[in-house]
């Protein structure tokens, strides 16, 4: 029996369709698939709260064929499956992931429809394993919102080191299978997932692309006597009895390559903004008054701010995790930090540009800069930026130094004559000491 | 062992003549797309013009640029007053500047044959001839790919050179040892190739998507350890004009990482008469050696067609 439209409802529900491509739509490839990545690490995260993922692994493997990851991070439990993960959005019941670094409730599903047409989900916990397979189309036709459970075992025990969870999608769409098939293309991913999930993989836990170990890359700073990197830590006053929120700052000088300078930001560990040169970090404040606008003469300005808490909704980062929340008063208040402690690093690197530039070879800054070493930040104390150039050493004057000068060639004729010498260097010596004889010598 | 001076001036490059002519042979065999005459074909010719000259008289081609760097007024002269013939244009500048202002509507045979090693504006210039050329058209790339055993990090100083995302992420220290690095300078070539075309076909429909075909992959060394990497580019819908056209026929043509290695026997000039007199041969055994080794026997047999013609002087 069919039921009939009340007549006083507008419908304002969305179509499966819309939903789909407006949700694909603001992601890049790349940064669909580190969402999935985060989401193993959020598993780690879960079992490991004491912070320690050694013997934690992630396996991406992918072709023109199919995308498949697979992590033996702790599995999703049925619940969570059942009433939060493949939700879109996340209810404000579901439990918490301390730290957590995929908050919104739109990652997964997000990255499943921009990979391709057909997904499987595959988890197993310590209580429970369940397998959810969708193909996609036929999913759009269907008005229900829901999946469906293919396979569901629940009370059963799995040993912890058995547990994970493996997301495989098959029918790719055509254009990421040929991305995928490109060798420049996993070259990319490889670095973004490292620079991404740096902490992560300092903790241990191993991720691999096609088979192959990804490096952790830790940040640096120049670091020595003479020239220390600026680090301040602090918890700003509104989040002091809530939920914390840790911000560390961390701003000095690295490698000169103008394509790593700029500052990086990192929620919960993971990285959202990657070198950035623009008005977002504060470069060109104050129309280039206050910090002038990128330059490569500071290829070697490198800042890293860290904010951290239990509470992932509290970081100022986007849903794509892509860059920062602009509007944000927590962002906004750590930004004006940002802009007083890169001033004096940019100055510090003006100087030293123009030490090049004058040339000659007293370059105390220069000296400086390759004398330090880089130290991971961890080994950063607390304080502000500093150098100290040494005193310039007088260069010593030569022992000797050269006169040259031009006189009429019928006098120096004479002077010859007169002193019985044939050579010009002759007359110029013989008259110099001639001179200093008479005048000079005591 | 012979005096040098029977033997051929390995200054004449005649590694590089071998691979120039077989190459020759191959653009041949692009009249299926039209006539080869009506090519256009760019290269650097520097002061010598010898490609130009090649080309020219093989194929009849008259559409010549040659590209080079040099700025400086006098030496711009010195080329004006070199070209070979009244049909080859100068354009100065740096490749990667000069080819954004060429038409590419025509059928082009593009040879960029570097004096240095693989860097990210090589790859800009093969980027821009994927995006841009007309089905038909030939990219050729030549580059040093002389290893440094100096370098304790090559694959960190490679990433520096062409950017970390061109290096193929298992590449490691070990493979760019000897003719490695020609193999990996081959491989990002022919990933920028892919990753062009795919962005170039992300408007296209199936069947006029363009498809690029490696044909040249030769090792080679005069002095330096050298690799030349080059193939056509077609249209999906020419299929069966590609295979009209037989490249795979020519024993030199090179369709994957497999390289053709271009060496020279040492052979005395009496030794190439009393050779040629007897070629062709199925087998280099049939020869008639007169004393001469077994593997220059082979080497000769095969590369005697593209052998260059040295007299004493190079005229």
């Amino acid at each position: 029996m069919e039921n009939k439209p009340d007549p006083k409802v507008v419908e304002a529900y969305p179509t499966k369709d819309f939903f789909i491509t407006m949700l694909v739509k603001d992601i890049e490839l790349i940064r669909a698939i580190l969402d999935l990545v985060d989401n193993s690490v959020d598993g780690a995260r879960r079992i490991r709260t004491e912070g320690n993922y050694g013997g934690l692994t992630v396996r991406i493997e992918l072709s023109a064929a199919q995308f498949k990851i697979t992590d033996n991070c702790g599995g999703i439990p049925v619940d969570v499956a059942r009433h939060y993960a493949f939700r879109f959005g996340r209810p404000s019941t579901m439990p918490k992931t301390l730290r957590s670094v995929g908050q919104f409730g739109v990652g997964m599903k997000r990255a499943l429809f921009k990979l391709g047409k057909h997904f499987k989900v595959e988890s197993t916990t310590t209580a429970s394993t369940f397998v959810i397979d969708v193909n996609v189309e036929d999913w759009k036709q269907d008005d229900k919102w829901q999946f469906d459970f293919k396979e569901l075992k629940e009370g059963r025990k799995t040993d912890l080191k058995k547990t994970g969870t493996t997301v495989l999608v098959t029918d790719l769409h055509d254009s990421v299978g040929q991305e995928f098939a490109l060798e420049t293309f996993q070259s990319k991913l490889k670095r973004e997932i490292e620079a991404a999930h740096q902490e992560s993989m300092e903790r241990g836990i191993a991720i691999s692309l096609n088979k192959l170990p990804l490096q952790f890359r830790p940040n640096e700073l120049l670091n020595s006597d003479e020239l220390r990197p600026a680090f301040e830590e602090f918890v700003p006053e509104i989040y002091k009895n809530k939920t914390p929120v840790t911000v560390k700052l961390f701003a000095g000088v690295g490698k000169s390559d103008p394509i790593a300078a700029g500052w990086s930001i990192y929620c919960n560990g993971r990285l959202v903004l990657e070198s950035d040169q623009t008005l977002v970090t504060g470069w060109g404040e104050g129309g280039g008054k206050v910090i002038p606008k990128f330059h490569n003469q500071f290829a070697r300005f490198r800042g890293y701010i860290f904010f951290d808490s239990d509470d992932a909704e509290l970081l100022p980062w986007n849903t794509t995790k892509t860059g920062v929340d602009s509007d944000s008063g927590l962002y906004k208040a750590v930004r004006q930090k940002m802009v007083a402690m890169m001033r004096p690093v940019i100055d510090f690197l003006n100087k030293l540009d123009a030490e090049k530039d004058k040339g000659g070879t007293d370059k105390p800054l220069t000296d400086i800069v390759a004398e330090a070493g880089a130290v991971r930040l961890a080994a950063v104390h607390q304080g502000s930026f500093h150098y100290a150039a040494r005193s310039a050493q007088r260069p010593t004057p030569p022992a000797e130094q050269k006169i040259s000068y031009m006189k009429p060639t019928d006098r120096i004729k004479k002077v010859k004559a007169a002193m019985r010498v044939s050579t010009l260097k002759e007359v110029g010596e013989k008259t110099f000491d001639y001179y200093y004889v008479n005048e000079c010598e005591d | 062992m012979l005096g040098s001076s029977a033997r051929i001036n390995y200054n004449l490059r005649p590694s590089k003549h071998v691979e120039r002519k077989m190459m020759c042979e191959a653009f041949r065999r692009l009249s299926e797309f039209g006539t080869v005459e009506s090519y256009r074909y760019i290269g650097f010719g520097s002061f010598y013009f010898r490609d130009f000259a090649l080309i020219h008289k093989a194929l009849g081609i008259s559409n010549m640029t040659s590209i080079e760097r040099e700025e400086d007024e006098e030496d711009k002269k010195r080329f004006q007053f070199n070209l070979p013939y009244s049909c080859v244009k100068m354009a100065f500048g740096e490749s990667s500047a000069v080819l954004p202002t060429l038409p590419w509507d025509v059928r082009t045979i593009l040879w960029l044959d570097y004096d240095f090693s693989l860097d990210a504006s090589v790859l800009g210039d093969v980027a821009h001839f994927c995006a841009n050329a007309c089905a038909g058209s030939v990219i050729v790339v030549s580059l040093n790919a002389h290893p440094d055993n100096r370098d304790k990090t090559p694959v960190n100083t490679l990433k520096e050179k062409v950017g970390e995302n061109e290096v193929p992420v298992d590449l490691i220290d070990a493979h760019l040892k000897e003719w490695g690095k020609a193999s990996a300078f081959r491989r990002i070539i022919t990933n920028k190739v892919s990753e062009a075309l795919n962005i170039r076909n992300g408007t296209r429909a199936q069947g006029s998507r363009f498809v690029f075909k490696q044909l040249f992959n030769f090792h080679y060394r005069d002095n330096a350890m050298m690799v030349t990497v080059g193939g056509v580019l077609y249209e999906q819908g020419q299929e069966p004009l590609v295979a009209k056209c037989a490249f795979d026929h020519l024993p030199f043509v090179r369709a994957g990482e497999d390289a053709y290695r271009i060496e020279i026997p040492r052979l005395t000039y009496k030794e190439i008469r009393h050779l040629d007199e007897q070629l062709p041969v199925l087998q280099s055994l049939e020869l008639n050696a007169n004393g001469i080794p077994a593997e220059d026997l082979e080497l000769y047999s095969r590369l005697y067609r593209y052998f260059p013609n040295f007299a004493e002087a190079d005229l």
